[in-house]
């Protein structure tokens, strides 16, 4: 279109054509011929808005699909907040565990409901810390592996049940048997619970056709029965250890192991106090192995075990006979009986320390009232009359303490379980029940358990995991954790501690037909012929306010009472103990008797239960398995323990297979030479060797169940065995080796190895009277190592407020490793298994070296706890490119895992080697990676970072606890002081060796111990300025036998 | 041979034109691929399978595969790790500080043991890199202002370490490449496919061979020869603090630094020697990396040798003399406890064995140059693992004594690693001049003016 001239005057016309209408082109706000194409039929229905929010919604898709963000489940908060729990605080509930050697009272810390530590109960009037087992039992609760819901097997096949099936298969069961007139067995432990035994006899009251067989695999009765000869009386009193000057160890390791443990250690530890030297009582041992209590003692005597009874009638013929001492002094048939037990000759015989005799006997001369000679628990009833009498002649009844004990009753000894088997053969018994016991791995074979069970119509194992027993069952009933558990036991005669559960069960709970159920629930809802939630709950409620609410003569309410009684855990009466009348003429009759002399040449056997997996009840807890045993720091295994002549005379290395033969009973052991073992004799831990232990516990050392069996010398001692080389080897790990007794090396190096540990001047140490001579040693030699220590580090730093400070009183350390669960627990430290454990990677913040001195045959033991040291010149801090180790204000070696990038420089610099490295993903060790299962990391300290491969990790003096305690100082607003923070190690010890505090504040515990004469800092002459001092150890030597 | 002891050696064998030398040194990368390229390269190929495999075990199930444990914490990676950077100091060593002190020899080896050190030194970058636990992180040694806020720490030897090497490292590769520039130009004239045509002429930075163009050349070498120097010295100094600066005994050493650097050209050398003895058999070239170059590296050999056997006598002094329990018992420790084996190993191989070299028969036997060449770089070796690991396992506190044991996985890595440096070596000589044609043309008959137009005859 030609475009016509355009010529305006006003706006008007410019708008108007000359026709005096608008044009429509310039009306128009764009040009014509724009929106030709735009139809709006076709377009598409997205509009502005619309392709705006599609494309933020893309962008946000794909950025959060980019992301590496996962989603780490669901977390909810409470609805509805129970009363009690803050978030991110932590509750503490008084509970009581079941242990093999009786139940422990316990202080269980809860996180939102979820138990994650357990400790010893500081109010209870005796048991206030904890042995190890009973510390890391928390893993048990979050064993993958619990059983989750009851099955039936039929034929070999598993197949799910419910619980109402169950119930009323098993009625149709115990009715038949009751119409068939046969009998139902019920295999129980031997608990101490009296509201379960009132249970029991109400399901016997139903089905008066039930046996009830409580059995203890490692319950010897011979120290109970030999009580009753000796004293003619019931129950026997606990010795108060702390009143004792003198104390004599008969083989029993009664600082180790045993029921009273958990008590002697605190008082141990005070008459080992570094500040009150001139209150340092004597321990003696006579052992044939080398045991924590042998570890600890002033003077060692090595004996065979067999020949142990010998010594104490000879040591009886020394005291009575020939030095006159007690009542006993001129009674003829004494006199008489022990003709013939000469002490010299005994001492000849065995080649026993003649000077430490007689240091022994002038000892127990001069301390009359004050001396106590323990018997080990699992020796014969004979050494137990003899050592009955020797401590009613050394005027023991001063060292009593008030309470008493029953020790397990009613326990099932061999003729019992004999009868029982008999039974089974016989077809007798329709109907039997394992209650948590497991005979099949535990009963040597001689007993033929396993063929007799199979003539038993109806099996039922009630168990918390799949065990050797349970998988020939017909119904096997998973059942509750004791955490989860309603329960009581005696402790004492008139202590009585209460179990209450401290969370829901993990597994079904309510009344769900799936899941685990309580053991006395399953009992109660079948004498009662209905399953109610809270049964057993009133049952044990019932029964206290009948039974133990009266003996209080309380003047509060039952549930005032029954509640203050769950509060503290346990409850007290106070008891008169019987006046028992000592006997003398049971021990005229046992040292009447003529005792083989154990041959020459021939083997003595020593069983004992192991320090931490005990009778194989915690094969399944990785972190019992790990931690080293206290004497030959071997874990996941138990050995053949050797004497390195003997070793030699057979011809044996360590690692090689040995052959074990008593009484025909035999078994295969790999050999560990252990310094300090006495010659031909052998010693071995029990609770290793389980077939269907678990995923962490199946196939971890040796079954010697099989030895076990009664002879003279009771059931875990034996003479007169047979023991040669095997072919083959087996290697059994330990954490560290003694190259001091190595003797393949060069002269030169043999002589700087030996001893290294003292010749670093890592371990001082000083007899008692030396160092009452010359109290300064010491510092003296402390001086000289500090003559020459200047820094290259102008400043230094600074600590304005408080400064933790750590002291160790090896005095009172005993190497129980108690610490060492304690610590693994509270900050989540993984199990590495032994292969792992092999090359040196264990992971334990926190070991206790142990080193020996002296000769293989009579080595004299040191210990010491080791840890990071915090250092102020910390060498790791130093090295490390990424500033991942970082000093704090106060006073801490901070680690910063995500910094980390694994230099593993700070390890190598550290002369003290605690740190330790996530060589792998150790979580994944296990099957199944065990270890990373949902319930398992349940386990885990929410407090504590989980680390992962890749990482450095060490003690961090639980920094969370520290923080903890600071932030509640805070919101009390108050003084943050040294004394608010307990570290985990310092809690798990039961003899209070290790200290934590503040050094700024001279007032402190920790101050006090930097002042003392007898501290030191290991390998000060660095100049890395430690801030963990020990105390040099004092060894309470008698003079004679020092001279 | 009678030689005229008036005259120098020659330094090229025998009458050659310059162009001949072009033609001799251009041959491997114009001649069709040949079979014992072939066959060379399927063998360090091999060995860089293995490699590959290892860093794939290492990076899926960490640092655990290997053997290291709690007290040797430091195992075959940070032995491998010296020993490769000890291996990348000859190069330098030969083209810059000789060239300062000019020594013409050197024009005939310098640029092959230069590739050398290029290729060795990355080699070894490999290993601090995978032996640390998180090698995804390493990223947080560079002092960069970060996103974490956070520092690196300036104390720390390693830290050091990741400057020294990697100053190392550049400066080398630019010492390197500018050499080689005049040599891209030569061979970009030459060649006659486009795409090769086209990435010498990209490398060669448009050199057209003009007077002024020698002149910044010269002047840039000389610079860059005179920084070179100092950084021999100090990467294998820095590296030497890793362990110096610790206080671990047996680490714990003042000497270390000149005893590295001496240990590092020793073993520098005896690389170099082992792999010329091979190429110049490979590429004959003899008659250019004469056996007048061969004597003169196994002189070296031999003094850097016996410097090595002083500290190792040293070392033993002080201990004895420092009155230190825990530093005494390391070196007895070391030479009677149970890596005894591993310490007389070192001894005899650095120490007892280059003592032949006394005899000119000797430095001029090829047979005998490669052996004790392939002794020394296993003493080498061992000096590193005895140093590292004997120290490591026995130090202060004797409950935490241990032995180490190497897994198949460590070994893998080591063996791996020599496929990945002989991999890049062999394609270097296949696509770069393995000699410097120009310097060499320097110091060809007739290339400098003399008196008698530089004949021989």
């Amino acid at each position: 279109m030609a475009k016509e001239p355009n010529y305006w005057r006003s706006f008007e016309e410019l708008h108007r054509q000359s026709s005096g209408k608008i044009s429509e082109e310039n009306s128009r706000e764009f040009v014509d011929g724009t929106f030709d194409e735009l139809d709006l039929e076709k377009m598409t229905a997205v509009d502005r808005r619309k392709f705006l929010g599609l494309m933020g919604a893309s962008a946000a898709f794909a950025g959060v699909g980019c992301s590496d963000y996962r989603d780490q489940g669901v977390v909810i908060p409470y609805n509805k907040k129970p009363e009690e729990i803050t978030i991110g605080r932590p509750n503490y509930y008084a509970t009581t565990t079941d242990e093999s050697y009786g139940s422990v009272p316990v202080l269980v810390k809860t996180r939102e409901g979820r138990p994650i530590k357990i400790n010893g109960n500081p109010d209870h009037p005796v048991v206030q810390c904890l042995a190890s087992d009973a510390q890391a039992s928390i893993l048990s609760l979050y064993d993958p592996d619990r059983l989750r819901g009851p099955y039936r097997r039929k034929d070999g096949s598993a197949t799910a049940a419910k619980w109402t099936e169950i119930d009323a298969e098993v009625k149709k069961a115990l009715d038949a048997a009751v119409k068939n007139r046969k009998k139902l067995a019920v295999v129980m432990p031997a608990d101490s619970s009296p509201t379960a035994q009132e249970l029991i006899s109400n399901f016997q009251n139903k089905y008066a056709n039930t046996i009830v067989v409580k059995y203890d695999p490692l319950h010897s009765p011979a120290a109970n029965k030999a009580w009753t000869q000796s004293y003619k009386g019931k129950g026997r009193p606990v010795i108060n250890l702390e009143a004792a000057e003198i104390l004599v160890d008969i083989d029993s390791d009664f600082l180790g192991k045993g029921r009273h443990k958990s008590e002697f250690g605190p008082q141990m530890a005070n008459r080992r106090d570094s500040f009150k030297l001139d209150n340092f009582n004597r321990l003696y041992s006579i052992e044939g192995g080398l045991s924590l209590t042998g570890m600890n003692a002033d003077h060692r005597l090595r004996l065979r075990p067999d020949a142990i009874l010998g010594f104490v009638l000879a040591l009886a013929n020394e005291l009575v006979v020939k030095r006159r001492i007690g009542d006993f002094a001129s009674d003829v048939a004494i006199k008489q009986a022990l003709a013939g037990h000469d002490l010299d000759s005994f001492a000849n015989k065995f080649s026993l320390d003649v000077k430490v005799l007689k240091g022994l006997v002038s000892d127990l001369i001069a301390n009359q009232g004050k001396s106590v000679l323990f018997a080990g628990e699992h020796h014969s009833k004979d050494l137990h009359v003899v050592v009955n009498f020797l401590n009613e002649v050394v005027g023991v009844r001063n060292l009593w303490s008030k309470g008493y004990d029953f020790g397990p009753t009613g326990v099932a000894d061999s003729e019992e379980i004999v009868k029982l088997t008999n039974a089974m053969k016989a077809g007798e018994i329709d109907v039997i029940f394992h209650v948590g016991t497991n005979p099949i791995y535990h009963l040597p074979s001689g007993y033929d358990y396993a063929a007799a069970l199979k003539k038993v119509p109806m099996k039922i194992a009630m168990t918390l995991i799949e065990n050797e027993t349970s998988i020939v069952s017909d119904l096997v009933l998973p059942i509750h954790h004791y955490l989860e558990s309603w329960g009581d036991s005696h402790k004492r005669v008139g202590i009585y501690n209460l179990r209450q559960p401290v969370i829901r069960p993990l597994y079904g709970g309510r009344e769900s037909e799936e899941g685990t159920r309580q053991w006395e629930h399953i009992f109660l809802s079948w004498v009662q012929g209905k399953y109610s939630e809270d049964a057993y709950h009133k049952f044990l409620k019932a029964y206290w306010q009948k039974n133990v609410y009266p003996q209080f003569r309380s003047s509060q309410q039952f549930s005032m009472f029954w509640n203050s009684s769950l509060h503290d855990g346990s409850v007290k009466l106070s008891v008169r103990r019987p006046n028992w009348q000592f006997n003398p003429l049971a021990f005229v009759s046992v040292a009447k008797q003529k005792f083989a002399a154990p041959k020459e040449n021939s083997f003595a056997v020593r069983l004992s239960s192991s320090y931490h997996v005990v009778d194989g009840r915690h094969a399944n807890n990785g972190w019992l398995q790990e931690v080293p045993h206290p004497v030959s720091k071997v874990v996941w295994d138990n050995y053949a323990a050797i004497s390195k002549a003997t070793a030699a005379a057979l011809k044996v290395e360590a690692n090689d297979y040995l052959n074990i033969v008593v009484d025909g009973r035999k078994v295969k052991l790999p050999v560990f030479i252990q310094p300090g073992t006495a010659e031909n004799t052998v010693t071995v831990e029990l609770g290793y060797g389980r077939v269907n232990g678990g995923t962490v516990g199946s196939d971890v050392g040796h079954n010697v169940n099989v030895l076990l069996g009664s002879n003279e010398l009771g059931q875990f001692v034996f003479s007169d065995a047979s023991v040669s080389k095997h072919f083959g080897t087996y290697e059994v790990v330990s954490t560290q080796a003694h190259w001091a007794f190595q003797d393949d090396v060069p002269a030169m190096l043999k002589e700087m190895t030996v001893d290294a540990h003292k010749r670093r001047k890592i371990i001082f140490e000083k007899d008692l009277e030396d160092h009452k001579k010359d109290p300064k040693w010491l510092k003296k030699e402390m001086k000289k190592k500090r003559k020459y220590v200047k820094s290259i580090y102008v400043e230094e730093h600074e600590y304005k407020e408080i400064k933790w400070g750590m002291a160790v009183d090896l005095n009172q350390c005993m190497g129980c490793m108690d610490c060492i669960v304690a610590c693994n627990v509270e900050n989540n430290i993984p199990v590495v298994g032994k292969e792992q454990v092999k090359n040196n990677r264990e992971m334990h913040w926190m070991r206790i070296d142990r080193y020996y001195s002296g000769t293989a045959e009579e080595p004299e033991v040191s210990i010491q706890p080791m840890m990071c040291q915090h250092c102020d010149n910390a060498p790791c801090e130093n090295v490390c490119p990424v500033a991942a180790t970082v000093h704090t204000p106060d006073g801490l070696n901070g680690m910063a895992y995500n910094r980390c990038v694994g230099t593993r420089y700070c390890a190598n610099n550290c002369p003290y080697k605690v740190r330790r490295f996530n060589f792998l993903n150790y979580r994944r060790h296990f099957r199944d990676s065990h270890q990373e299962t949902k319930v398992a990391s349940l386990a885990h300290n929410p407090e504590v970072s989980v680390r992962s491969r890749g990482v450095m990790e060490k003690c961090t003096w639980c920094v969370q606890r520290i923080m903890d305690a600071r932030s509640e100082a805070k919101r009390e607003k108050r003084q943050f002081k040294g004394s608010d923070v307990v570290t985990a190690c310092q809690e798990g010890c039961p003899s209070n060796a290790i200290k934590f505090g503040d050094l700024n504040d001279p007032n402190s515990e920790v101050s006090r111990y930097m002042e003392h004469e007898l501290e030191y800092k290991v390998m000060e002459e660095l100049n890395v300025k430690p801030n963990i001092t020990y105390m040099a150890r004092i060894r309470n030597k008698n003079e004679e036998a020092r001279s | 041979m009678s030689l005229d002891f008036s005259r120098p050696r020659p330094l090229i064998e025998g009458p050659h034109t310059l162009k001949e030398i072009d033609d001799v040194i251009a041959a491997p990368m114009e001649r069709p691929h040949h079979r014992e390229f072939f066959i060379a390269l399927a063998i360090s190929l091999t060995g860089l399978g293995i490699f590959v495999i290892s860093v794939a075990k290492l990076m899926a199930d960490g640092t655990g595969v290997w053997g290291n444990n709690n007290p040797v914490n430091w195992g075959w990676p940070i032995v491998n790790f010296v020993f490769w950077v000890g291996i990348g100091h000859a190069g330098t060593l030969i083209s810059a500080i000789l060239f300062l002190m000019r020594q013409p020899w050197r024009n005939g080896i310098a640029r092959f043991a230069e590739a050398m050190t290029i290729f060795a030194v990355i080699t070894a970058l490999l290993f601090p890199l995978l032996h640390t636990g998180r090698p995804w992180l390493a990223h947080y040694l560079l002092p960069y202002p970060n996103e974490r806020a956070l520092w690196v720490n300036f104390r720390s030897p390693l830290l050091w370490d990741v400057f020294a090497v990697s100053t190392y490292f550049t400066v080398s590769l630019t010492f390197w490449y500018v050499g080689l520039i005049p040599d891209f130009a030569s061979m970009r004239d030459r060649t006659t496919t486009r795409l090769k045509k086209f990435i010498y002429t990209l490398f060669s930075l448009g050199w057209r061979f003009s007077n002024r163009h020698w002149q910044h050349y010269e002047r840039a070498y000389l610079i860059l020869a005179g920084l070179c120097t100092p950084l021999v010295l100090s990467v294998h100094s820095i590296v030497s603090f890793d362990f110096a600066v610790s206080i671990i005994p047996g680490w714990h050493t003042t000497i270390f630094p000149p005893y590295f650097v001496a240990g590092a050209i020793f073993s520098g050398f005896a690389m170099v020697i082992t792999v010329l003895i091979v190429v110049r058999i490979i590429y004959k070239i003899e008659h250019i990396i004469t056996m007048l170059h061969m004597e003169r590296m196994a002189k070296v050999l031999m003094a850097t040798g016996l410097m090595v056997g002083y500290a190792y006598g040293m070392e033993f002094f002080i201990a004895w003399y420092s009155g230190v329990e825990a530093e005494q018992y390391v070196f007895i420790n070391r030479a009677f406890g149970p890596y005894a084996w591993a310490y007389w190993t070192m001894i005899i191989c650095n120490v007892v064995i280059p003592q032949v070299f006394w005899s000119k028969r000797a430095r001029n036997s090829i047979p005998i140059l490669f052996v004790v060449s392939i002794t020394t770089n296993i003493g080498m070796w061992f000096e590193r693992f005895v140093i590292t690991v004997t120290s490591l396992h026995r130090d202060y506190i004797p409950g935490s004594w241990a032995y180490f044991t190497p897994t198949i996985w460590d070994a893998g890595l080591y063996i791996g690693s020599f496929g990945f440096f002989f991999t890049g070596l062999i394609l270097f000589t296949r696509f770069m001049p393995v000699v410097s044609m120009a310097e060499l043309k320097a110091v060809a008959d007739g290339a400098q003016p003399s008196h008698h137009g530089g004949d021989h005859e």
